[in-house]
Parts: C-alpha cells; sequence; structure tokens
C-alpha cells in the first residue's frame, strides 16, 4: 500500500498546481452523465417529459402540482397535505383503496408528498404497467372522488400522522419555531403539516374548490423515465391526460419579505428530548439564484464531515456531539441552518460562540480553494445516487420545471457548484450569515426527560 | 453505529415534506370485500408478470478464502465496496475467551464456554476503525475520504461487522486501500476511544427517547431471554466500562478472512479489482476455524402476555406484537412471506385497509417477518392515538385470527404472489440492491439458483399453506404485545385484554 503521507502530498499538490481553477482534480472528475429529455406541453397546458431508458425494466412516473403549503390560506394550515391524502380516496374509475392494490399488486412502488413549495404523487412499476402508471394519475387529475366519510377519515390519518412524526417525537416543535420566525409571509410562516384546529375546520367544500384550482392540468407536470417508446407514451398521455379541462390559474401566493429587523430568539423546551439542540438559521435566496450555489458550498465547508470548519472547534471540543450546516432548497426564500446537538447538561452559549466564530472566520479570512473542491467534490459524488433510479430523475425533471421553468437544471446544476469560488463563498457568508438575519433556537430537555436520559 | 453525515447540499428535497404513507412500502393485498377499500376493476393493467431473471454477481475467491462478489454497472462514475467479517454483537460472549488464547499466541477461537459479554464490544471496534490507522491518523484518514468525495462507515449488527465506502470509480483503488487499511491496522487510540464513548452514551441516550426503540429492546428481552440473542443497545455504563484492550482482542479474534465477504457494485472491472484486493489483503491470514454462534434454541411463547412501558407525555401508544417464528433457511419461509404481505406487507395490506382506511386509528399499520440465519421472529406494529388503544388492540386481534380461521379468497392469495414476483423488475434498477440479494443467499447457506426459482415456490403456494403457517406462527393466545405509551391513560385500556406488566425501561419481563 502506498504511504498515505504521500497520497496527503499528492492531493495538495494537485490542488496547488491547480488554483484558482475550480475543477482541478485531485481524483480525476468524471463528467456529469446529462439526462436527455423531451419536453413539450398538451393543449390543456400539462407540461411533459420523457426520459426513455432501456437500462432496466421499469416505468417510473411522477405528476408535480404546483402548489404546497405555501398556497394555503390563514386558518387553513395543513391543508395541501390533508388534501394529497385525499388523492388517493378513489376517482371516478379507481375505488378507494384500490390505488394502492394496483400498484403493489404489480410489483409497483407508490407515495405522494408535500412540501411547502409543491406536492407530487409517484408510482414505479414494471414496463408492462406503463398505461396503468399513467391512468392512475390522469383519473385522479380529471375526476377526483370526494366524499365526508373518506375526509373525516384521512383527516384522521393525518393527525396521527401529525402526533407520531412531531408531537410524539423529541424536538417536534422546531420546524414550527423556525418557521415562524425566519418567514413574515404567512406562505412560509407556516408548517406542511399545520395545526389540529385548521385539520378539523376543513370542510368538503374547501377539498372541492382546492382540488378544482389547482389540481388543473395547466397547474402540474408529468414526467415519465423508463423502458417504454416514446410515440407509444405520447400517445397514450394524449389519450388520458387530453380531455382534463384547463381551469384559470391560480393566484401566485404573497411571497415578499420585508429586510431582515434584527436577531431572533427563542428556547423550547421539549420533555420528550434527551440532549440539548442548537439551530441557527439565516433566510436567504431561492433555489436559482446565483448565490444559492455559493451558500451550498459554504454549507459543505462549515458542516459537512470531519474536515469542517466546525469539526475541531465545536465537535472535537465536545461543545457539540455534532454540527451540520447547509441549505435547504426553496423556490421562495431558502433557509440556511446549523444545527448541533449537545452532550447531556452541554453549554448551548458555548456551542453558538464556537460556531460564529467560525462563521466570522469565514467572512473575514476566507475559504482555500482546496475546500471548495473538496465540497464540489462531495456534490459530485452524492448527486450521482439521486440519477440512478427513474424515479430520482422523474421527481427532480417535473420538480426543476415547476419550480423553475427549469427542467435542465438536473443537467446544470452541478455545472453551477463547479463553477464557485472561494470569492463567491467568502462574499455569501458576508451577505446573508449576518447577526441581523439570524434565528437562533435552543431545545432543552424539560427536567424530567433529562433524568429519564440516564435511565437504561 | 454507521457514522451519519447529513447531505444537505443542493438537496432535492425540502425539511418538512410530508406524505401519504411512512416511507417503508412493499405490499400486498385486502380482498375486494375488506373493509377501507372499493374495488371498480376498471382500471388498465397488464395480465402478464413481467419476468426478470436476477444477473447473477462475479463470483471469486481469494487465496485467503475471502469470498469475492462483483456486480459490474456502468451506468454512472461510482462504486460501492462493501465488506463484513464475523465479528458482530453475537461474539462478545466469546471474547474472553479469545483473550486467553491470544495470549498464549493461539488464536483460535473455540466455541463452548461463555463468558461474560461486555456489551458495547463489536460496536465499538466498528467504530473505532476509522480513528486512527498504523499510517493514517483520525484526521488524514478523514481528510484523504472526504477530498475524494467518498463515504466510510463501519457498523457492528448481531452476526457481522460491515465497512463500507463509495464514491467516485475514479478513485477505486484510493477507496480500496483505505478501506483495507481500516479493516487491518486499525489502532484503538486511547484518546479516540474516550471520545466515542462520550458520543455513544449521548447517542444512546438520545436513541431512547424514541418509544419505537424501547419497545425493541424489550421485545429483543422477551423473545429471546438471557442468550446473547437478547442483546440490546448496551447502558452508559457497559460503554464506560470497555477498554482499549478489548477492542484491539477483540480485532485481533474476530476480524479475519474466515467467512469474509466482499461485495463489490458500479464502475469497475471485475478482475481488476479482484486483484487489487489480492495484494491489499495479502497478508491478512485465516486465525482459526471462525467461531461458530451461540448455541441457543428458541420457541414460540406459548401464553400471550402484555408488557407496558410506561412513558410520560405520550401522544401516542406504540402497540408492537410477535411471537418466535423461522430461520431464513427454514422451507416455510415462503407461505409465512405471503402469508405476512397478506396480512399487513403495504398499504394495500388488511392491518393497513382496517386500522388506517377504514378506523383511522394511525398513519400506518403493517406486519413485519424477520428471518435472520437463526430463528427470528414475525409480528405487526403500529403507533395509535391513546383514547383509541383499546379498540386499536382489538382490531390486531380480530386480523390476526381472520388470517387462522377464515380461508384467503384465489384473488387476495393471487395478488400477493403476483406483488412478490412483480417486484424483482424494480431489483434491476439498483446494482446494490441485486448484490445484497444474492449476499442473503451466501451469508443463509442457500443455493446461489435460488432467486431464480422463487416465482414458482411462490405460485405453488395455497389458501391452506397461508392459514397453516399463520396458525402455526401466529397461534391462538399467544402472541405477545410490547405496549409504549402514558400509562396512567392506557394501562386499564389494555387490562381488558389481560393481565398488564408494567416494565422499567431498559429492563426485561419478569420470569415466568
Amino acid at each position: 500500500m502506498r504511504p498515505p503521507t504521500a497520497l496527503v502530498l499528492t492531493v495538495a499538490a494537485g490542488l496547488a498546481s491547480a488554483l484558482p481553477s475550480a475543477a482541478a482534480p485531485v481524483v480525476k472528475l468524471p463528467a456529469v452523465p446529462q439526462v436527455k429529455f423531451t419536453d413539450y406541453t398538451l393543449p390543456n397546458g400539462l407540461r411533459v417529459l420523457l426520459v426513455p431508458d432501456k437500462s432496466a425494466p421499469v416505468v417510473a412516473v411522477t405528476v408535480t402540482y404546483n402548489v404546497g403549503s405555501r398556497n394555503e390560506r390563514e386558518g387553513r394550515t395543513g391543508f395541501a397535505h390533508l388534501f394529497e391524502h385525499m388523492m388517493f380516496q378513489g376517482s371516478e374509475n379507481v375505488g378507494k383503496g384500490e390505488h394502492f392494490q394496483l400498484v403493489d399488486d404489480n410489483g409497483g412502488t407508490f407515495n405522494g408528498t408535500t412540501s411547502q413549495d409543491r406536492t407530487n404523487y409517484f408510482e414505479t412499476l414494471p414496463a408492462n404497467q406503463m398505461e396503468l402508471a399513467l391512468y392512475l394519475e390522469a383519473d385522479r387529475m380529471r375526476a377526483l372522488d370526494i366524499s365526508q366519510t373518506n375526509l373525516d377519515n384521512q383527516r384522521a390519518v393525518v393527525q396521527e400522522e401529525k402526533r407520531q412524526s412531531y408531537d410524539n417525537q423529541p424536538y417536534g416543535g422546531l420546524q414550527d419555531a423556525l418557521l415562524n420566525l425566519s418567514y413574515s409571509s404567512f406562505a412560509y410562516k407556516h408548517s406542511t403539516i399545520g395545526s389540529m384546529a385548521d385539520l378539523d375546520a376543513a370542510t368538503l367544500g374547501d377539498v372541492r374548490s382546492f382540488f378544482r384550482t389547482n389540481y388543473a392540468p395547466n397547474n402540474a407536470t408529468l414526467a415519465l423515465v423508463g423502458d417504454f417508446q416514446i410515440g407509444d407514451a405520447k400517445k397514450t398521455i394524449a389519450r388520458l391526460f387530453g380531455p382534463i379541462e384547463r381551469q384559470p390559474a391560480p393566484p401566485p401566493p404573497d411571497i415578499s419579505e420585508p429586510a431582515p429587523s434584527g436577531e431572533k430568539r427563542e428556547t423550547l423546551n421539549d420533555a420528550l428530548a434527551r440532549l440539548p439542540l442548537l439551530t441557527l438559521s439565516w433566510r436567504t435566496v431561492p433555489g436559482d439564484d446565483p448565490d444559492f450555489y455559493a451558500l451550498s458550498i459554504l454549507g459543505g465547508i462549515l458542516g459537512r464531515g470531519r474536515t469542517s470548519r466546525f469539526y475541531a472547534p465545536v465537535v472535537e471540543t465536545q461543545k457539540a456531539l455534532n454540527a451540520s450546516a447547509g441549505i435547504g432548497e426553496s423556490r421562495g426564500p431558502s433557509l440556511f441552518s446549523v444545527r448541533a446537538s449537545l452532550p447531556p447538561g452541554g453549554d448551548p452559549k458555548a456551542a453558538e460562540e464556537a460556531i460564529l466564530a467560525e462563521i466570522e472566520r469565514v467572512k473575514t479570512d476566507g475559504v482555500t480553494a482546496d475546500e471548495v473542491l473538496k465540497a464540489q467534490t462531495q456534490a459530485l459524488a452524492g448527486t450521482m445516487g439521486r440519477l440512478q433510479t427513474a424515479l430520482g430523475r422523474a421527481q427532480a425533471l417535473s420538480q426543476y420545471a415547476v419550480y423553475y421553468n427549469d427542467p435542465n437544471r438536473i443537467n446544470t446544476l452541478l455545472t453551477r457548484l463547479q463553477a464557485v469560488t472561494p470569492a463567491d463563498v467568502q462574499r455569501v457568508a458576508q451577505k446573508y450569515l449576518t447577526a441581523q438575519n439570524r434565528v437562533v433556537i435552543t431545545v432543552l430537555p424539560t427536567d424530567k426527560s433529562a433524568a429519564g436520559g440516564n435511565a437504561q | 453505529m454507521t457514522r451519519t453525515i447529513i447531505f444537505m447540499l443542493a438537496a432535492l428535497t425540502v425539511a418538512g415534506v410530508t406524505r401519504a404513507l411512512a416511507q417503508e412500502t412493499p405490499g400486498v393485498a385486502a380482498p375486494p370485500t375488506a373493509k377501507g377499500a372499493v374495488i371498480r376493476g376498471k382500471a388498465p393493467v397488464a395480465h402478464d408478470i413481467l419476468q426478470v431473471k436476477l444477473p447473477r454477481p462475479q463470483e471469486f475467491t481469494l487465496s485467503n478464502g475471502v469470498r469475492v462478489f462483483v456486480l459490474e454497472n456502468h451506468k454512472l462514475p461510482t462504486v460501492t465496496l462493501s465488506l463484513s467479517v464475523r465479528a458482530g454483537t453475537l461474539f462478545e460472549p466469546l471474547l474472553s475467551t479469545a483473550r486467553l488464547l491470544i495470549d498464549e499466541r493461539s488464536l483460535s477461537v473455540r466455541a463452548g464456554t461463555l463468558f461474560e459479554p461486555k456489551p458495547g464490544v463489536a460496536e465499538l471496534t466498528a467504530s473505532l476503525l476509522d480513528e486512527g490507522t498504523a499510517t493514517r491518523t483520525a484526521q488524514q484518514f478523514a481528510l484523504e475520504t472526504e477530498t475524494l468525495g467518498a463515504n466510510f462507515g463501519a457498523s457492528a449488527g448481531s452476526e457481522r461487522a460491515t465497512l463500507s465506502i463509495n464514491g467516485l470509480s475514479s478513485a477505486t483503488n484510493q477507496l480500496a486501500e483505505i478501506l483495507a487499511d481500516a479493516l487491518l491496522h486499525p489502532t484503538f487510540p486511547e484518546d479516540r476511544l474516550t471520545r466515542v464513548k462520550f458520543q455513544t452514551r449521548a447517542r444512546l441516550a438520545q436513541a431512547r427517547s424514541n418509544p419505537t426503540t424501547l419497545a425493541a429492546e424489550l421485545a429483543a428481552k422477551v423473545f429471546y431471554g438471557d442468550t446473547p440473542y437478547a442483546r440490546v443497545n448496551p447502558t452508559p455504563e457497559q460503554v464506560d466500562a470497555v477498554t482499549r484492550g478489548d477492542l484491539t482482542a477483540f480485532h485481533a479474534a474476530f476480524y479475519g478472512p474466515r467467512g469474509a465477504i466482499l461485495g463489490v457494485t458500479g464502475d469497475v472491472k471485475a478482475r481488476d479489482i479482484v486483484k487489487k484486493f489480492e495484494t491489499l489483503l495479502a497478508n491478512w491470514n485465516a486465525t482459526g476455524d471462525g467461531a461458530p454462534l451461540p448455541t441457543a434454541a428458541f420457541a414460540p411463547k406459548t401464553a400471550t402476555r402484555i408488557f407496558l412501558i410506561d412513558r410520560p407525555g405520550s401522544a401516542q401508544t406504540v402497540l408492537s406484537w410477535g411471537n418466535i417464528a423461522l430461520a431464513r433457511a427454514d422451507p416455510d419461509y415462503i407461505p409465512l412471506v405471503v402469508a405476512d404481505r397478506i396480512l399487513g406487507g403495504g398499504a394495500s395490506g388488511r392491518l393497513f385497509a382496517n386500522l388506517r382506511e377504514d378506523k383511522g386509528y394511525t398513519y400506518g399499520a403493517y406486519s413485519r417477518l424477520s428471518t435472520p440465519r437463526w430463528v427470528g421472529t414475525w409480528g405487526a406494529s403500529a403507533s395509535v392515538r391513546t383514547p383509541v388503544t383499546g379498540p386499536a388492540v382489538g382490531a390486531f386481534l380480530d386480523e390476526f385470527a381472520r388470517l387462522q380461521t377464515s380461508p384467503v379468497s384465489a384473488d387476495e392469495l393471487d395478488r400477493a404472489k403476483r406483488a412478490l414476483v412483480g417486484s424483482f423488475a424494480r431489483t434491476l434498477e439498483s446494482p446494490e440492491g441485486i448484490l445484497s440479494r444474492t449476499l442473503e443467499l451466501v451469508q443463509n447457506d442457500l443455493p446461489l439458483d435460488y432467486w431464480d426459482k422463487f416465482p414458482a415456490r411462490v405460485q405453488a403456494v395455497t389458501a391452506a399453506d397461508v392459514e397453516r403457517v399463520a396458525r402455526k406462527y401466529l397461534g391462538e393466545n399467544r402472541i405477545q404485545l410490547i405496549a409504549v405509551g402514558e400509562r396512567s391513560a392506557v394501562e386499564s385500556r389494555l387490562a381488558k385484554y389481560g393481565t398488564v406488566e408494567v416494565v422499567e425501561p431498559g429492563a426485561g419481563p419478569t420470569a415466568k
């Protein structure tokens, strides 16, 4: 085996000689495989993205609707997600529960997810069931079957989801607090899961009007990836989705934000937590803003892995058990967040000071070219996995079409990340990671739960 | 104890995504008459099941006996290397024996005498592999790995400890060198051990705030009694008691090539990677015959018991059911897989249709068949809101009884079989998935043509088979129930179904 020190030196030399070019290969960086797609729109406004790929005998379908919790109105938080559940409760030709059976019984998988920015529905099936997959999506887009019994049933299910995923989990209240302090617009200020009271208030009339307004073909993008003939797919899509009527476009939500008005802080007491948790967060830019890419690289440099900036001063010193950083992509103002779990009895103030000192160091002294390259290489390796499955590509293509009218972002994202320079990273740290723009939330175990943590 | 790296870079998903059902999905079939489902039969379904033959990975054996399985896939420029050794938690009780024998310069480990185990040794050994080697400090190890854009992880399961690294295939040789270094030359520095113990204690404290962790810890003790198979997470005191000497001894005794398996997937040439590892592992020699698994016999529990762990502040009750079932190689495995899918294998299973889609008690109710090399368990679970704990218990019992007493309809049986066979097409999307299907066979001493014959064997399962295995493994009044929730609100609701035994978190059942 080669002595490791030699390898490290080789790495360093490779970096030095290649500066300041961001793409200098330590390990030879491979070309990113490009996803070639056909992009067209039906007369009723449904955008269609097709990627034939014969490498496995499967097809993946995703329909991404241009509606998420950011489109909800006050008093109806959680409704976009509740509605997503209603999309599995039957349509004109598919009964309640039949969707589950049709996909499962034929060897497929399916789900639907709701975020602030969009709602998507997807299935992967053996390739000979392409028509079934498209039919299931078209039938519910065209003629959802809505009943009070099913609404009451799924309201209960969603409330159990909230209990299971939030109320009965440690740090379950963090997301609500973070959004509430970070945003002024109602669109982003509230969480996707919503409140129990608002879920209780939802009516059948709400379901009907939400469907008519938001689930129209002109408010959706269909992506089909896998082993199919393109002519055959186009014909089937035209037949199944073509007759669905276009609707007036829904109004865009108001997502405007005033300039940041000063640091906001909150401490939450959590009976289910055993360890203190610290989050620092800054409101930044949408995912297609030029600064987004430098913020992504900054996140990797600060908080990804044992050679990141936070590791030695925050984790090695045992001020925290871990400290991660990154930007969560949104089509609205994305949040750049740092999150650190503290040891039992750990001092949140000491951890916060250590984290802020590292951020100050980036603002003052900048970052090195090899740090940028490392974050870029990690982004490249991490992105590959998401391109492997047909479903991964279908979701990315349709989401980028809905968010930015740019499905080709699937191919350009890594190039943009690789164009980031050390100066870009320093500049965005200075611009966005300010005290004025900061939200700090500390979650502390209550005394009772802390005591319970010592029991085995 | 895999090191978790949080990927936040350019993540596609957004924080706070909620979904229609929890993210485990494989599923099957409730009958058209089931509550919670309406079947219209109008959707266009291709009648044929797309039959696929799983590609067989290329197999090699290194000169020291290590078996190597390589599945080339050149779609993406990435590679995953994964090496497992028989150094899991089940071997902890043999550690004292091993130490004695190592002291005598004889490295073979004999079966038989079990010593007082030191829980935590197996996990801590795996966790320390990348915390310093003979030629790399922890920091150098991390710098090399992260500069290559790679991820290294090592963890210990029951029988095997697994080291894996993935990254860009242009760095395959460097990734192989890093993996081999962690395997062969860890130095277990004292200061790193202190740090990892500190992290482990905190992580375990956090894990115990999760109600399903509490239920799983008790389940292991209920089903596997005082044997090494009941091994759950170590206590903070047990973590503290592990020494550097324990780790070096455990590594010397159990990180050997006997029974070791190397799996490789991705953009590599099989011959090249085998040659590379032949060189890297040239001095890794056998240290004996390899330790046998501890002997222990497990029989299904013969009388239902209801256990309750008090978790103040709970918003739901976790209901976790089960009993001892069978080993992976048991002939009943295939009929039981079919029965499991009918009962609760996914969103179209009977439990989901009844407890969620009809009654709205829960976000999801599923059954689960666990079949290790030894005798595993079959059970079911759901998290339900506290006030419906009683009726939810009743609904589970109804479904358990129905599977044993009412014949499965031809339609429901056929759909379950279609699902099992049809899902193979999707496996072809993932080289890692195909390889893991092969390794499942290797690790359970099953023939390598097993998956070729699987569809026909599934098709041969009859309604009578399903009823038979349901009776044999669920049985009447035999299943065990573990509930985790707010005791003051739940105990009386459970008491309608039998005597409730309250158990402290982390404790086992009282002898009976």
